[in-house]
């Protein structure tokens, strides 16, 4: 369609919008204040559990760096694993690749070429607590199929991400976008890829990972 | 897909007979409810967050051109094509303007009603791609060869054993168990993901203040749309703006508790723009396709704008007797139920919705249920109203019923002539008597209660 006919179609879709609010002008009354999300004191990973367990996320606590890089392994172990991708200079300290040195490593790469990956490791930047969701902002050694295609996927939770609801999300994204360009891709995951599209019996793992593993680093991350 | 909304009173007739049909729609929209009322009843502070909910989308409403064009500037800095489409082919248009221009082959989709709204696979198969329903549900009803019939579960109207012969039939894969064959389809599908130049889908909804796109899922086939694939068109509704993450986060709080009774749905991407230097996923071009198709003159109608509202959880659906009776096809195009009815009626040329209006009982349980309190039963009225008054004989009626004695006179006179009133709509000229009648129950010959009674006392006194 050529660029004059979308620009006759702007001017009069906003043309049209103009007229008809100036004719009937839309009032909306101020909504109540939204209310304060419920505590996630004294022990947010409690409730995080509480909140995932019927996710089918297990969440996995580990204290320090070498804890953390041996649950992973663990997991990695248990789904039987034999090659992995995961985000790169943000989870570098963590000794990840030496916990996983038998198993293949792929750097971050078009989806092509990570479709045969069985494990895939995240971090989160925020865990909205309320509903379990980690919100992953991707970017440059921080590629999305990390968390998308392989199988089975890992995402680390650090104790400073804990936020208590979906309220904290409009926070966490301006902290995310500041001193600079929005990341191109924020997803929040709260839960294994699902459907319930067949007689609506749900079955894990339609698209995305089947299983999907959290480990908070309860330490200062 | 074709509109067959011309047909509503026979299709629904025809589905209200169908027993089978009947046992899976309460069989579904039970299970919907029963999700949809324990997360309600677990959230605290219920009718606050519904509040602020109906808040942002209709604050949004409200400002609605400032709203596009600030999302368009936003969008467009960051390297987003903005487009605009008056209407359906003006939409299909663009989008296969952009498929040829990437020279497209494999197009893969994300669940959309916008898309079947336009018609768009069948423009892009014209043009030689190949193109992918990647929701499952979406996956079977393609196969099928059928429209979906609920607005979050496509194939809803499909049992196991369909899905096993149309697997078999259309794409010679072998499989039983549900599992098994939601397995079969991922395999399908990753490795179409894997070759797709183009990815395609709505927008849950689209930010003004940074010009990003927001899409709400359960499968990650959305997301495998917006991440392999080099190009992104989302195609958005008007109205599908909103203000700023406030409103986002309102949105989110309570739709998908009243879509599927989660808390959160597995999957929300917020996509702003094309991927960054550096990144190796994400599409590298991205496409926002603004689409009118009537909605901007709904937005000038004080009494309809709030169907604009709407943000297409399907709860109206699944408490609605119409719909827990006909289910999703008979009402003859993409968008069922009360919320259905009412869209199709606005979007829609009048002479193929005269009837959609009347498909309501009027109980009011969808404006009970709806989240965002849209009236469906009195926008559904006003539609009646309108349609009625633009005939002679809805106007002759709607004066009649205004003047109770004349009404009286009126009737009592026909029923004079012919008691049962089936004789006169057979008269040469008056054959338009037939459907109105037949829709309508006309008072009884008996006295009113109050002449009754005055009648009595008059008796009694003589």
């Amino acid at each position: 369609m050529s660029a004059e006919t979308e620009r006759h179609a702007r001017e009069d879709i906003l043309g049209t919008l103009r007229r008809g609010l100036a004719a009937a002008p839309l009032i909306v009354p101020s909504p109540p204040a939204r209310p304060a999300p419920e505590p996630i004191t004294p022990d947010p990973w409690a409730k995080l559990a509480e909140v995932l367990t019927p996710l089918s996320v297990p969440l996995r606590l580990a204290g320090n760096p070498a804890e953390a890089a041996a649950l992973v392994a663990d997991i990695a172990r248990e789904r039987k694993a034999t090659s992995y991708t995961r985000w790169g200079e943000s989870l570098d300290g963590l000794g990840i690749d030496e916990a996983l040195s038998g198993l293949t490593r792929a750097e971050a790469a078009p989806c092509r070429d990570l479709s045969k990956i069985d494990l895939g490791i995240a971090l989160a930047h925020g865990v909205l607590v309320e509903s379990g969701t980690m919100v992953l902002a991707a970017g440059p050694g921080r590629h999305r199929a990390a968390s998308l295609l392989p199988p089975s996927s890992i995402i680390l939770a650090p104790r400073k991400a804990l936020l208590e609801d979906v309220g904290k999300l409009p926070e966490l994204l301006a902290k995310l976008t500041a001193g600079g360009r929005a990341p191109a891709c924020v997803n929040l995951i709260s839960g294994p890829s699902s459907t319930a599209d067949i007689e609506l019996v749900l079955v894990r793992g339609v698209h995305g990972p089947a299983s999907l593993t959290i480990v908070g680093l309860d330490w200062d991350f | 897909m074709e509109v067959n909304t011309q047909n509503f009173r026979s299709l629904a007739e025809r589905a209200s007979a169908n027993k089978r049909l009947r046992g899976v729609l309460d069989h579904a929209t039970r299970h919907f409810q029963r999700c949809r009322q324990a997360s309600m009843d677990a959230l605290p502070h219920r009718e606050e967050y519904f509040a602020r909910a109906r808040a942002a989308r209709f604050n949004a409403l409200a400002h609605l051109p400032e709203l596009l064009e600030e999302l368009e500037k936003n969008a467009t800095a960051l390297g987003t094509k903005v487009h605009w489409a008056h209407d359906a082919a003006e939409a299909r248009d663009i989008v296969t303007g952009i498929a040829k221009a990437a020279n497209a082959k494999v197009i893969v989709k994300g669940k959309s009603m916008i898309t079947e709204e336009i018609a768009l696979n069948p423009a892009l198969e014209a043009m030689g791609a190949e193109v992918w329903e990647t929701d499952l549900g979406e996956f079977i009803v393609q196969l099928a060869g059928e429209p979906p019939s609920h607005i979050i579960a496509p194939a809803l109207h499909k049992s196991r054993e369909d899905v096993v012969k149309l697997f078999a039939e259309k794409l010679n894969l072998h499989g039983e168990a549900i599992p098994e064959l939601t397995m079969l389809a991922r395999h399908a599908l990753r490795e179409k993901f894997l070759t797709a130049d183009m990815g395609i889908t709505g927008a849950n909804m689209a930010v003004a203040s940074t010009g990003s796109v927001v899409l709400v899922e359960n499968e990650g086939n959305i997301r495998m749309s917006t991440t392999c694939p080099r190009v992104h068109v989302a195609i958005m509704s008007i109205e599908k703006v909103v203000a700023d993450f406030e409103a986002v986060a309102d949105i989110l709080r309570v739709l998908p508790r009243s879509t599927t009774g989660q808390r959160m749905s597995s999957y929300v991407s917020v996509l702003t723009g094309p991927r960054l230097e550096g990144e190796t996923d994400g599409a590298q071009e991205t496409h926002i396709v603004i689409l009118d198709n009537g909605r901007s003159r709904v937005l000038g109608d004080p009494e309809l704008r709030q169907t604009l509202a709407c943000v297409r959880c399907g709860a109206c659906l699944n408490v609605c007797p119409v719909y827990q009776t006909i289910g999703g096809h008979a009402y003859g195009w993409i968008y069922p139920g009360p919320i259905g009815a009412l869209l199709s009626t606005l979007l829609l040329p009048e002479d193929k919705t005269r009837d959609l209006p009347y498909g309501c009982t009027l109980c009011g349980a969808c404006h009970r249920t709806c989240p965002l309190s849209i009236n469906h039963p009195q926008a559904l009225l006003t539609l009646r109203a309108r349609e009625k008054g633009g005939s002679i004989l809805g106007r002759a009626h709607s004066l009649l019923a205004r003047h109770p004695h004349a009404y009286r006179a009126a009737v009592g006179t026909a029923r004079a002539v012919d008691p049962q009133l089936d004789l006169l709509p057979r008269l040469p000229g008056l054959s338009g008597l037939t459907g109105f009648v037949e829709a309508r129950r006309p008072p009884e010959l008996k006295k009113s209660f109050t002449a009754r009674r005055r009648s009595a006392a008059k008796k009694e006194r003589s």
